[in-house]
């Protein structure tokens, strides 16, 4: 009996060895014999490249990822001779996926640097330079000309591309605030509807939320985030991160320490006198749950939010019941709006060359571009008589196989139908609220880690520490800030910001 | 002179085809560990030369070993800041803590099961088991449910009814090296004490039986015949455990405590450290460096821990060592 299953196990084990072996050769012969119909529908002749494209969406690959990449490969394939494979994570694995792809050194063609960081990207040698052997020139000429040469050269670190901005909204309105429209009429607020965002000086906000925690006492009033702070002011993250910062809408290049500006002071003493006053849930700190799910609940009435054109609809969707946005700051294009997140070319690329192409067409050609981000027309949306785009009959957000939310980490959205519920002329009124918003004058300013890596960790880990407690105003600011800073100096906050204003003044003598 | 070393020739001799006569017979137990001891090299082995990364400025383009070597730079930030006292402290009390807490009420549970018998046995072995399943992530939640400052139960349920003040849970820190030891032992118990019941149960029971003839009480029986017979057990998996003193269960002082900040004094270790750090900065050689001193460090300690229980009980000790 033993001998019959000790004969049987390494029978399994054999079985099991040679599966593995002959199901990696499957893989391959797949792959192949895929490329190699490719080659035969491609009435050119010419060679297939087979390329692997990378983004996030926040749920992972839709349902129907392979169909969208047939169509892509329909057009791709005859047009410019290249196959494209997609891989889509979800948000919240993205970096660590892409990381072990990219230090593994498997196969990742053109990928979005979203949530990667592409600063950290481009200083551990992940990235092709864009412009070498004019890659960029001969191949790419139609993103240049898609994007504009002043958001292509945000991109540049110590002088070199290798990233590529993608067209959406790169200003962000400061200090706007999301109301539930019902609570407002419930305390007699008559709602302006004839703009998207009322403009309101900050002492009013406070009134509203007053009358509102009168009103409503058992709801609660305003919920922080942990981006609140940045959104709510006219800081400029230098890098993105809060150690050494530019004051008043990056003006002038000084770098400063947020942490014993007088903004941030009245930042943090407001946020106090909201909780003294009960506007904030002492469980804020602790509650991950998103604000626009609570106010869905009808558990919390406003929230911090970043004005932009559409964004009201896009709040009333994201809350489910009608919004009203109120801003007490500028439009502001920071430091590092444009480079947060272009696309890039990695250097496992098996063609730079086919890569830069690729990318040349899907910022040029629009229907691409609309595959990418509305799916297959007739099965995932249609267009109506007025120009515009919605769901294909029978299909909506829940059933549909492809609506992905993340349309604006497409290469370029302003080629793209604008979806129904939205201003007709949305792009136009995205480039507008671009080219009219107050510029930081370090744009394009990226910030080299290397020599304060050290330093960087204790500080934001005495962030961290603290971030919640004060900028939540869950402790009286006049000793939390001040505990807060004289720990962050004692870890190197100095340090940094000496860096950093060393390396804003090199930058700007380059420049 | 000569006769002896014809002696000795003879006895090598025959002690060498002795050896390969073992050899021989121990072919096929070789061949069964090869599969093993190959998952081992590729797996284990093989990566160490990786470990170089820990002293280089990691480039994508240069690769692991074309990166400029920077020396002990990568290991500055955990001796640097004002936190590291702190991160060490905390990391090695909790797991002194665990260890302890943990063995004690491993044994208990194991005896008090190997009590009963049949169907409840089971029944009770898989409800204590059944936390140990449970994610790190939903624990968080189960402890917020209970700690939740506005809809808490022990806030509004607890201690209501000892007449006390609601507590800001999340923000006092002196009550989390409790809390966070008992989320220990509640998750780890069911685990732990599946070893030591198979022990006991694998007990000659005559032992037992003679112990009852000569009247020895239930405590008598435990102290006398459960605990000297557990013993190199308890100081095999103790020895396991102190090997690890210096990791942490990440999620345990990351999820449970909802990563909040006013409580790092208490649940800031290493592990957390490095990873609140390095989430932001992405830097491999960093992270590396951070994992090389905690295998060196838990390897010295294992040795050394190894050592103190070979002079105390030589039988007991994992590595047996020359003399």
């Amino acid at each position: 009996m033993k001998k019959v299953v000790a004969l049987f196990l390494v029978l399994m084990m054999i079985f099991g060895l040679v599966a593995c072996g002959k199901a990696d050769k499957g893989n391959d012969a797949g792959q192949t014999s895929e490329a190699d119909q490719g080659s035969d529908s491609d009435t050119a002749g010419g060679e297939i490249t087979h390329l692997v494209m990378s983004f996030m969406t926040f749920t992972g690959a839709p349902a129907d990822t392979q169909k969208v990449q047939d169509a892509m490969n329909e057009i791709l394939t005859e047009k410019y001779g290249i196959e494209v494979e997609l891989q889509i994570s979800d948000y919240a694995s993205y970096k660590q996926n892409m990381t072990l792809a990219l230090s593994g050194g498997e196969q990742i063609d053109v990928f979005n640097t979203i949530t990667t960081g592409y600063n950290s990207m481009v200083q551990q040698g992940y990235l092709v330079d864009l412009e070498e052997n004019d890659l960029l020139k001969n191949y790419g000429a139609g993103i240049t000309e898609a994007v504009g040469e002043e958001y292509m050269n945000a991109c540049r670190v110590n002088g070199k591309l290798y990233g590529l901005p993608n067209n959406r909204d790169m200003a962000q309105g400061r200090g706007c605030a999301a109301i539930a429209t019902e609570y407002l009429e419930g305390i007699g607020y008559t709602v302006d509807n004839s703009t998207e965002i009322i403009k309101i000086p900050v002492d009013e906000l406070n009134e509203i939320y007053a009358e509102l925690h009168d009103k409503y006492p058992d709801v609660e009033v305003y919920r922080p985030t942990i981006l609140s702070m940045s959104q709510f002011s006219n800081v400029d993250l230098l890098g993105n991160n809060a150690f050494g910062v530019l004051l008043n809408y990056g003006k002038e290049l000084e770098v400063e320490n947020l942490f014993t500006s007088d903004f941030y002071k009245e930042y943090c003493a407001r946020m106090y006198d909201y909780n003294q006053n009960g506007y904030i849930s002492k469980d804020a700190a602790t509650d991950t749950t998103a604000v626009t799910e609570l106010v869905k609940a009808g558990t919390l009435m406003s929230y911090t939010t970043g004005g932009k054109p559409g964004i009201k609809q896009q709040e009333t969707n994201l809350c489910g019941r009608p919004m009203t946005i109120f801003q007490t700051l500028d439009d502001y294009v920071s430091s590092a709006a444009v480079a947060s997140f272009p696309w890039s070319i990695s250097i496992n690329t098996v063609s730079a060359e086919a890569s830069m192409k690729l990318l040349n067409a899907l910022y040029t050609d629009p229907d691409l571009a609309n595959i990418l981000s509305w799916g297959i027309e007739g099965t995932h949306y249609k267009v109506l008589d007025s120009g515009m785009s919605t769901f294909a009959d029978g299909v909506d957000a829940t059933t549909s196989g492809w609506s992905h939310n993340v349309t604006w980490q497409m290469p370029n959205q302003f080629i793209t139908y604008v979806w129904e519920g939205n201003d007709p002329a949305l792009w136009e009124n995205i480039k507008t609220f671009n080219t009219n918003a107050q510029k930081s004058s370090a744009s394009g300013f990226t910030f080299d880690t290397t020599n304060v890596a050290t330093e960087m960790t204790s500080v934001q880990n005495v962030y961290d520490e603290y971030q919640k407690s004060v900028e939540y105003g869950f402790v009286d600011p006049g000793t939390g800030i001040e505990e807060m800073n004289a720990k962050m100096l004692k870890a190197g906050l100095d340090k940094i910001i000496t860096e950093k204003q060393t390396q804003l003044d090199a930058w700007a003598a380059a420049k | 002179m000569t006769d002896v070393k014809i002696h000795k020739r003879a006895n090598n001799n025959e002690s060498s085809s002795k050896k390969r006569a073992k050899l021989k017979r121990f072919i096929p137990i070789y061949i069964m560990m090869l599969p093993g001891l190959v998952y081992l090299f590729i797996n284990n082995y093989m990566p160490l030369p990786g470990l170089i990364v820990a002293f280089k400025q990691y480039n994508a383009k240069l690769g692991i070993y074309g990166s400029k070597f920077i020396g002990f730079k990568n290991f500055e930030y955990l001796f640097k800041t004002t936190d590291a006292w702190v991160i060490t402290r905390n990391t090695i009390l909790y797991n002194i803590a665990f260890i302890i807490v943990n063995t004690v009420m491993a044994i208990m549970v194991a005896v008090i099961l190997s009590e009963l018998n049949g169907k409840r046995k089971k029944a009770y072995q898989s409800l204590i088991l059944l936390p140990n399943l449970i994610s790190t992530v939903i624990i968080g939640y189960l402890v917020f449910a209970f700690l939740s400052v506005e809809n808490g139960f022990a806030n509004n349920t607890i201690l209501p009814l000892f007449g006390k003040e609601p507590i800001d849970w999340y923000s006092e820190p002196r009550y989390w090296p409790f809390i966070i030891i008992f989320v220990s032992a509640w998750k780890s118990v069911g685990y732990n004490c599946i070893v030591y019941l198979a022990t006991i149960m694998g007990f000659d029971r005559s032992y037992y039986e003679s112990a009852l003839v000569d009247g020895a009480t239930r405590w008598k029986q435990f102290q006398y015949i459960t605990l000297p017979l557990l013993k190199p057990t308890i100081i095999m998996l103790t020895l396991m455990a102190v090997g690890r003193i210096f990791y942490s269960d990440f999620g345990l002082f990351y999820q449970v405590p909802m990563n909040q900040g006013a409580l790092y004094s208490v649940t800031n270790t290493i592990d957390t450290y490095v990873y609140r750090g390095l989430l932001q900065l992405g830097n491999i050689s960093m992270s590396a460096a951070a994992g090389l001193y905690q295998s060196i460090v838990g390897f010295i300690l294992v040795l050394s821990a190894n050592m103190l229980v070979r002079r105390l009980d030589k039988d007991s000790a994992l590595i047996q060592g020359g003399n």
